[in-house]
């Protein structure tokens, strides 16, 4: 059955190049139509105005529209993704440009635009809706990727609201803490992951064998590891990882100092940067002084970074004696010559300090595993290939790849002090994305078209749903079922490489209806 | 009976809600403002060309989609007056504050807002609002103030707006409730070296927010003009003894960055001075130094005032000691935004009472008690920002359901 369509014009004068009564004639004509059920006007700026009126149609229950734009961008099918608001569906809107149209041979042809108009909204009348795919779960179990105490609970909160848990650990996890039935993998590396959203299959290595786990939904729990910083042994310093000071405070021998920094960078350039968890570094810097490990303890940092209550923290580690040193980025700290001392300047008295230290302690980190599922899943990351959401209106932590979670340092490059809420925030999204029982994929997929891609990566980096990547011939490829149908690829590829595709066959039929009355006409 | 009862619908309200409604458990959500929605139904959107993530649209599009789902039962202008708990089930009695339009015969046609005189008389529902219904301010209605006034009962096609109404009681029974009662702005006006209240070119951020959504732009509020050279102090009335809290209230420096760069977005010309004391955020977007460093006309340094003074024609002197070679020195400005921490609602330790829970020193409740059903979610647990509370909100909402279990 056919639907009404509306239509959607920009009013301007100065971008179509009509009068006035050229445009109201034109607009008068188009509703003449039986089709068309309403022509709305819009000023500029148009797109954005546009985009307004579509809201409010699809408000009022009208799914179908034209927009109909004067400029070149309109008609390459420029940010049809990025134009459309988000509940309208691509599939029932079309942008045309009349720009050609309309100053044909520097007269307007009023008479050719409204056959244009009508054609599309023959063609749009007879479309079909896009169709959610539902892709049920394999296995319904949820695989859960980390081995301290932030995976432990996770796993065992998950377990606890009756969900089949897979635990794969790096490290010794013991049998005593499962209490809900965890299937437990201790001792295990995760090497590979494969699969689509709703079934994944991860591959990992125990004691010399392989293994694989099957799950639907993917939790990644990373954490802070220490990791020895390669600082030249000729150097005298001592360094513990921050991550280590308290195992190791019982057994230190009296130092002449030691000196906390926030990023090992200062010292050692090729360190990574890393954002020091301001709870352990103060409780630690407290420790130190309280029990007088040396005879001066310095924290030198950028800025003393103690949110929230921490700042009483800082403020009773002040009070034991611990030294607060803040530096500029123009002037960081560095190691003496003679590598007994670390020269800093103070930002707040302006001058150069010699603090002595024969022991150094900074944040560090090292996560191996999480590169492979970077690479593999393509989540979203840095540079440096460290997993980072990314995009606009994520809350703590949620991936932009369905079905893959992650929390800690994983999901976010802020320190471990607000994991619990993230914690509690994950674990929502996870059971209510398991108890959904299936994945939805959209209806439109995007397909590239082998011979006309140049291999630029364009669309690998613009996909917001890491859809896009390169196959082994060095062409870029759609994984199918990550596509969302949003069409952002299809807009910026240079070589018009990409459409979406998965016509209805009725559309088909419009399709070749329209320009069959085009001929005739 | 309603599984979970939320008191408070700021960002930790709305999210635990939507949480517990995604995971099949009735809500109901109990509010002592107008339209609920917390601090960020004040705030406005701080994005430039892209998205900033300063988070604001986020609680108020999740109310915006639980209210047109109809999934959780919103309880505005109620004030908690007794709570019961007996063997896990909590019964509490509320007084509903008269709102003087009747909520089952608005329809939301504008209408009434359209026709009043006075501004802020009767206020149209905001984005993000738990009920759609517009409220009538009694102490600036003129028919109240002068019994003359019947406008808006005029205009009105339904006969929805009664000035009659009084207030009401009604008593809702839960398994488990969450506290989310959430933070307010401290009053600048106790750091008396700023002079706020003083001198009227010293304002504090959230008027600058209004400010700049009523006029589109910045204005001084003596003269009205553009100004063209602002600073933003950060830590007004956090982290000090005089006046203030004596914690960090951790969102302000995200928040400030953020006003800071949405001034340059709107105007490029404008001279912006960002002075901090520690800039504490973590996130790399606002990594503000090195942004800053890249415009001409933004200053940002480290060193908080000491106090300020007034000037010839309305201008305000700054004096602090330089954080380059540590001499005082003044500057001028004309315009002063100070950007203020943040403290626990009154209300909270009310509540607090009525469930027998104990405050911290500074007015925190650090603790719930999830034998007796009693959770607690959000700023009115620490000093949070919008994610982070919203967050903390989901993660109320799981300790739920492990306790009550999943349908």
């Amino acid at each position: 059955m056919a639907k009404k369509v509306c239509v959607i014009v920009s009013d301007c004068s100065a971008c179509s190049g009509l009068s006035k009564e050229d445009m109201l004639s034109f607009k008068s004509q188009l509703l003449k139509d039986p089709i068309i059920s309403s022509v709305i006007g819009v000023r500029s700026p148009c797109i954005r105005s546009a985009r307004q009126e579509l809201k409010k149609l699809s408000l009022e229950g009208c799914d179908r529209a034209i927009i109909v734009m004067w400029c070149p961008p309109a008609s390459q099918g420029l940010g049809k993704g990025r134009i459309l608001p988000s509940p309208v569906d691509p599939h029932l809107v079309e942008i045309i440009d009349l720009s050609i149209v309309a100053r044909k041979n520097g007269q307007s042809q009023p008479g050719q635009m409204t056959s244009a108009v009508r054609s599309r909204a023959a063609k749009l009348s007879l479309a079909e809706p896009l169709r959610e795919r539902k892709m049920k779960f394999a296995d319904p179990a949820i695989a859960v990727i980390g081995s301290g105490d932030w995976a432990i609970q996770a796993a065992d909160r998950l377990a606890a609201c009756g969900h089949r848990v897979k635990m794969i650990s790096s490290g010794d996890v013991s049998e005593k803490i499962n209490r809900n039935g965890l299937e437990i993998i201790a001792d295990a590396e995760p090497e590979d992951i494969a699969g689509y959203p709703g079934n994944f299959t991860i591959r990992y290595t125990k004691s010399g064998s392989a293994g694989e786990a099957t799950a639907a939904a993917v939790l990644l729990v990373s954490e802070r590891i220490a990791a020895e910083p390669r600082i030249p042994k000729s150097i005298p310093v001592r360094f513990i990882p921050l991550e280590k000071f308290s195992d190791q405070a019982d057994q230190m021998s009296k130092a002449k100092g030691i000196v906390f920094m926030d990023d090992l960078r200062s010292i050692d350039p090729s360190a990574p940067s890393v954002v020091p968890s301001w709870h352990t570094l103060l409780e630690a810097a407290k420790t130190a002084a309280a029990a007088s490990l040396a005879s001066s303890v310095a924290v030198v940092a950028r800025d003393v970074k103690s949110t929230g209550l921490l700042e009483l923290l800082w403020r009773e580690a002040a009070d034991t004696g611990v030294k607060f040193i803040r530096y500029d980025d123009k002037s960081r700290p560095r190691l003496s010559k003679d590598g007994k001392s670390i020269q800093v300047k103070d930002l707040v008295l302006g001058e150069v300090l010699d603090l002595p230290a024969d022991t150094v302690i900074a944040p560090t980190v090292s996560r191996p595993w999480e590169r492979i599922f970077v690479e593999k899943l393509f989540l979203p990351s840095d540079w440096d290939l460290r997993a980072r959401q990314r995009g606009p209106q994520r809350g703590l932590a949620q991936s932009t790849c369905d079905g893959i979670f992650m929390l800690g340092y994983a999901g976010y490059n802020e320190p471990f002090d607000i994991i619990e809420p993230e914690l509690g925030s994950v674990l929502v999204d996870v059971i209510s994305y398991i108890r959904q029982g299936f994945h939805v994929a959209r209806g439109a997929v995007a397909h590239i078209d082998e011979g006309k891609c140049s291999a630029c990566y364009t669309c690998v980096r613009t996909c917001p749903y890491r859809a896009a990547r390169m196959n082994d011939s060095w062409k870029a490829e759609i994984v199918p079922e990550k596509c969302l149908g949003c069409g952002n690829c299809v807009a910026v590829c240079p070589s018009r490489a990409i459409e979406l595709k998965n016509c209805t066959d009725e559309q088909i039929r419009a399709q070749i209806s329209a320009s069959l009355q085009e001929v005739i006409s | 009976m309603i599984d979970v009862i939320i008191v408070g619908g700021g960002p930790a309200g709305v999210g635990a809600a939507e949480a517990l409604s995604k995971l099949g458990l009735s809500v109901a959500i109990v509010d002592n403002s107008p339209f609920g929605g917390g601090v960020p139904i004040e705030l406005s959107c701080k994005g430039e060309s892209e998205c900033t993530k300063c988070h604001v649209c986020m609680p108020r599009d999740a109310a915006e989609r639980m209210r047109s789902e109809g999934a959780i039962d919103a309880y505005p202008m109620a004030k908690v007056r007794s709570v019961n708990i007996i063997d896990n089930n909590i019964e509490m009695e509320l007084e509903i504050a008269p709102r003087y339009v009747r909520v089952n015969k608005c329809i939301d046609c504008g209408k009434c807002v359209a026709v009043c005189p006075i501004e802020g008389a009767i206020i149209a529902p905001p984005h993000g609002a738990m009920t759609r219904v517009p409220y009538i301010a009694k102490e600036l209605c003129a028919h109240f103030t002068s019994k003359k006034c019947n406008l808006c009962s005029d205009a009105c096609p339904t006969d929805a707006i009664k000035y009659r109404e009084r207030p009401r009681k009604t008593k809702l029974a839960a398994r488990a409730v969450i506290l989310a009662t959430g933070q307010e702005p401290v009053d600048p006006s106790g750091s008396l070296h700023y002079g706020y209240g003083v001198f009227p070119n010293v304002i504090t951020s959230l008027e600058a927010e209004r400010i700049t959504s009523r006029y589109g732009e910045l204005k001084r509020p003596s003269d009205g003009k553009r100004p063209e050279k602002v600073a933003l102090i950060q830590c007004a009335g956090s982290r000090t003894t005089k006046g203030g809290v004596e914690y960090c209230s951790k969102f302000c420096c995200k928040y400030g960055i953020r006003i800071a760069r949405a001034l340059f977005d709107r105007n490029p010309e404008m001279n912006i001075s960002f002075i901090y004391m520690d800039l504490r955020t973590f996130e790399p977007r606002s990594e503000a130094i090195k942004w800053a460093r890249r415009k001409k006309n933004v200053a940002i340094s480290q060193g908080v005032p000491g106090y300020i003074q007034g000037a010839e024609g309305g201008n305000l002197v700054v004096r602090r000691t330089s954080p380059f070679d540590g001499a005082i020195e003044d500057e001028e400005f004309e315009l002063v935004i100070l950007n203020i921490g943040g403290r626990p609602r009154p209300e909270t330790k009310v509540i607090a009472e009525h469930f027998s829970l104990s405050l911290d020193e500074h007015g925190f409740i650090s603790r719930g008690d999830p034998n007796r059903g009693i959770f607690v979610a959000g700023s009115c647990k620490a000093p949070m920002d919008i994610e982070e509370s919203y967050a903390d909100g989901k993660a109320a909402a799981i300790s739920i359901i492990s306790a009550l279990g999943v349908k």
